[in-house]
């Protein structure tokens, strides 16, 4: 039973990348497509499908930790966002000498990023503590480290570019 | 020292334009343009010749630096 919850999981997960794939490599040149620009509502689109996936993720990294690394559960919960930054691809590969992000976008997001990436040294280093002490999976590490910061940074983000 | 600017009421001068077309009309998003009109974001050289360029009015009509009040003695 484990088996097929971990080989579903996995052919789910390889077909929706492959599709996604796919995507960025048909779409940019298919007739109907508009977009050319991160507009707005994509923006705040993609910061609420980041800050979802990472809180999703963070759940079922402390909720059930075995089965996050053996079912392949935090791949599943990043993939969303994986689809959504496919979809950034395939705009920009449409419009490749244009600027897809407005300037307050690009400082929003640099602000936002270094700011995630400020915290996540305290985050990761109560994750050391608790590694140590063996109240954490030491397998975890990287999924937290990513969930927690994405979910700091899509926060950031969205609330400074929201706020005008 | 900042940055202060007339930009809503050029935007209404220029036939009551919404924040989203004019947005549109210099390619930023529209939280771009609220920004710069409360004052929480300084746009580029670029931003702000685009802006008076569209609403057809010279670039110092539209901002302009604010001083500091001095400090007391």
């Amino acid at each position: 039973m484990a088996l097929s919850v971990e080989s579903a999981v996995k052919v789910v997960l390889v077909v929706l990348l492959a599709l996604a794939g796919l995507g960025i490599w048909l779409l940019p040149g298919a007739r109907g497509g508009t977009r050319r620009r991160i507009d707005g509502r994509l923006f705040v689109t993609t910061c609420g499908v980041g800050m979802l996936c990472s809180a999703a993720g963070l759940v079922v990294v402390f909720a059930s930790p075995r089965h996050a690394v053996e079912w392949h559960l935090w791949e599943a919960a990043a993939m969303p966002l994986v689809l959504v930054y496919a979809y950034w691809i395939v705009v920009i590969r449409r419009a490749p000498e244009a600027e897809v992000l407005d300037e307050k976008q690009a400082v929003d997001m640099t602000t936002a990023g270094a700011l995630a990436w400020g915290l996540s040294i305290p985050v990761m280093g109560a994750a050391f503590v608790l590694q140590e002490q063996g109240l954490f999976d030491g397998r975890l590490w990287f999924p937290c480290y990513l969930f927690a910061t994405l979910l700091v940074y899509f926060s950031i983000t969205l609330y400074r570019f929201e706020r005008g | 020292m900042r940055l202060g600017n007339d930009l809503k009421r050029c935007r209404f001068d220029a036939g009551d334009l919404s924040q989203e077309a004019l947005a549109r009309a210099v390619g930023v998003t529209r939280q771009t343009i609220i920004a710069v009109e409360k004052g929480r974001f300084v746009p580029s050289t670029l931003l702000g010749l685009r802006l008076a360029r569209f609403l057809g009015k010279p670039v110092e009509k539209i901002f302009w630096i604010v001083e500091d009040a001095p400090e007391p003695r």
